[in-house]
């Protein structure tokens, strides 16, 4: 049964209504990188705009001073904080060698894809296996899928990724095996002799639309290393919670009710069962993709995946306040974002939420 | 224990000497304990008793609905006279939706939260594509078929007195009220026109007007479709209201089973007396509650001989020695009790 008109206005009702909410998080997070940006002991936000061994003259300082309208008091500093916000200058990052803006958007895309497919690989693998373990709860395979996954949350992930660049890389390609890559996104050969046609920025999607397969078998076969490392994020803790939520569905009356029709066990299982145990699991899904959107810092480095994470990394290196202040906010946004579209997918699911 | 089918007719449900076990720290205990009942074409049974007596395991046996930590240990259940026992889930599952329908307890706990109303009713339809045949649904395509089921959906909506039938069939469980909620569980098991309805409890859940007009409205079913029923219920106000025959049982067992008018003039088991005297009853102007002292005991540890012989008024010496048999006293009418023993009726 599709959603009824009805239904869809209400959802509309329900979007517009967290859209409000998603304003009020954003104005905090605003007011809280501010703070940071000015309100550290010691950092001068001067000191941005200032090359070291390069001293400026006292009235070239001052005249900055009040461009930056830095002689101004705090609340005031804010408002043209924010209006620098909103009309997208976000400072000058020197790691990058352009505006943060530009910076982060041209290096999103890689960020996106790597994150999507690590959450997509742990919801396909964790999802299953947690049904399986709650069906055959205490038995052989329950026990497999529980001690798999409590291991795979004990280990770094940046242990578990260089541990597959050895295996999947180094000792494969030793051992003449077909072996998998372990840096970047591309091939730098593949990309010369096939070159891309840039559509949306991701990859996968623009070499498949263009036809440019060899370029998309190389850029798939770069995101795998990264996006299963980067998936055993999410994977323990989706196999344990559509575990649990499972066991609680199964105990539930209308799963008695729809079996007493006489109902297959798949149906009861894939109409009745999961729909209702699903809804945590979205919960999981959405907050590690936020997190991984924002760029997912130490697996990005490991393999040297030309990600926001990555910049992120060079630019607290450099001591690139302007870069990294941006990307903190860049990233609550992200997440403000991605819980948005969790809430609207809860609603979707679930008809009690619209209300 | 209850009479036996008449010869020619087979018994819509017929359970002979069933017990179950249930694991309960580790061990395995009796819970229902050589259980008989016979329901016969047209007839509403009502199963009574306290809580924890075994209506409801009684009721998912048959089903072969048990709970994980449950096991059959003697017995055999016919449905129309197919033997349920040692049937695979597959098979069970043919059984369940051609044979029987239930009727909960708590509708809202029983109606799947994001399924609307229709779309529950009508996966009956995947179970029993023949339902849709009737009406020369075989030479229907899919469209036309979907058409079919959604009528009917709202057809049995309106037959259980639902106002409004089309747009409640659109709507979701936690749109209605406890009253129609339970009226479309109703519906989903008539749709099916089962053998056997199977009512658990059905008005406890409910307010109390509400469960006057669920039960006027099951009465009105019966009458007009020929429903057969097993009513389990713990309110002899209903029996007495619904039923043609009663099976009382206490602790995993069924003591007493007649016809309901003999059970109300002459009931013989002491449990099924103090039961019939624990209905309210108003004598002039005074209001008398009579309880049953005592609780059912515990069946991890129950009491040797007869189980009632605890809270028994009239309990003498082979009530702690002995678990009294069956006794038949007329017609379909049998107790079990030491005071109608051999010899003592």
């Amino acid at each position: 049964m599709g959603l009824t008109g009805g239904n869809r206005l209400e959802l509309l009702g329900y979007t517009v209504r967290r859209l409000g909410g998603l304003g009020l998080v954003l104005l905090g997070v605003s007011i809280l990188v501010f703070v940071l940006l000015r309100g550290m002991p010691g950092v001068d936000p001067l000191s941005a705009y200032l090359t070291p061994g390069l001293p400026m003259s006292p009235e070239a300082l001052k005249g900055l001073r009040q461009e930056l309208h830095l002689d101004e008091p705090l609340p005031l500093q804010y408002v043209y904080y924010v209006i620098d916000l909103l009309r997208g200058d976000w400072g000058f990052s020197r790691t990058a060698a352009q505006p943060v803006i530009p910076a982060l958007l041209a290096r999103l895309p890689a960020t996106i894809e790597l994150a999507v497919s690590a959450v997509l690989l742990s919801s396909a693998i964790g999802v299953p296996a947690g049904i399986i373990a709650a069906l055959r709860r205490d038995r052989m395979p329950d026990i497999v899928v529980r001690v798999v996954s409590i291991t795979g949350i004990s280990f770094p992930v940046f242990w578990f990724g260089i541990l597959l660049q050895l295996v999947f890389f180094y000792y494969a390609g030793q051992l003449g095996l077909p072996a998998l890559p372990s840096r970047g996104r591309v091939d730098d050969l593949v990309a010369l002799q096939y070159p891309l046609t840039p559509v949306t920025g991701f990859f996968l999607i623009d070499s498949l639309v263009t036809g440019n397969l060899p370029f998309f078998a190389s850029a798939l076969a770069h995101l795998v290393l990264p996006a299963f490392t980067l998936s055993l994020i999410g994977l323990a803790t989706v196999v344990r919670i559509m575990r649990a939520s499972m066991l609680e569905v199964l105990r539930q009356d209308y799963i008695l009710l729809a079996r007493s029709k006489g109902l297959p066990l798949r149906t009861v299982l894939l109409r009745h069962a999961l729909r209702n145990a699903i809804t945590p699991v979205l919960t999981t899904a959405g907050t590690t993709l936020g997190i991984l959107l924002g760029g997912a810092v130490v697996v990005e480095t490991v393999f040297s995946w030309p990600g926001i994470g990555r910049l992120a990394a060079q630019g607290i290196l450099n001591n690139d306040s302007v870069l990294v202040v941006g990307f903190a906010l860049f990233v609550a946004t992200m997440m403000v974002v991605v819980n948005l579209a969790v809430d609207i997918l809860y609603a979707v699911v679930d008809p009690r939420v619209r209300y | 224990m209850s009479g036996v089918a008449q010869p020619g007719e087979t018994a819509t449900l017929e359970v002979e000497g069933l017990s179950v076990e249930l694991g309960i720290g580790g061990r395995w205990v009796r819970a229902l304990n050589d259980v008989n009942l016979t329901v016969r074409p047209g007839e509403a049974l009502g199963l009574v008793g306290e809580s924890g007596s075994g209506k409801s395991l009684t009721a998912l046996a048959v089903a072969g609905l048990l709970p994980d930590n449950a096991r059959v240990v003697a017995g055999s259940i016919r449905l129309r006279g197919e033997e349920v026992l040692g049937r695979s889930e597959a098979q069970l599952n043919r059984l369940r939706g051609r044979s029987l329908a239930f009727i909960f307890q708590n509708p809202t706990s029983y109606l799947n939260p994001l399924l609307t109303i229709g779309a529950q009713i009508a996966e009956v339809f995947e179970v029993r594509p023949e339902l849709l045949l009737a009406e020369g649904g075989d030479r229907l395509g899919r469209g036309a078929r979907r058409e079919l089921a959604w009528r009917k959906v709202v057809e049995h909506l309106r037959l259980v007195h639902i106002p409004d039938p089309a747009r409640v069939a659109r709507q979701y469980p936690f749109e209605l009220s406890g009253g129609m909620q339970q009226r479309v569980v109703i519906a989903m098991a008539l749709i099916r026109r089962p053998s056997l309805v199977i009512a658990d409890e059905i008005t406890t859940a409910l307010d109390v007007t509400v469960q006057a007009q669920i039960l006027s409205l099951l009465a009105e079913l019966r009458a007009s479709l020929g429903m057969t029923l097993l009513l389990i219920t713990h309110d002899m106000g209903i029996v007495a209201q619904l039923a043609d025959r009663v099976a009382v049982m206490y602790s995993g067992s069924v003591v007493e089973a007649s016809d309901v008018m003999s059970l109300f003039a002459e009931a013989r088991h002491p449990y099924a007396r103090a039961l019939l005297e624990a209905v309210p009853q108003i004598d002039g102007d005074a209001t008398t509650l009579r309880a049953i002292p005592g609780g059912i005991p515990a069946i991890t540890n129950p009491p040797p001989g007869c189980r009632f012989h605890l809270r028994c008024a009239r309990v003498f010496e082979p009530c702690v020695l002995a678990v009294p048999t069956p006794v038949t006293l007329g017609e379909r009418h049998s107790v079990a009790c030491h005071l109608y023993g051999e010899g003592r009726v």
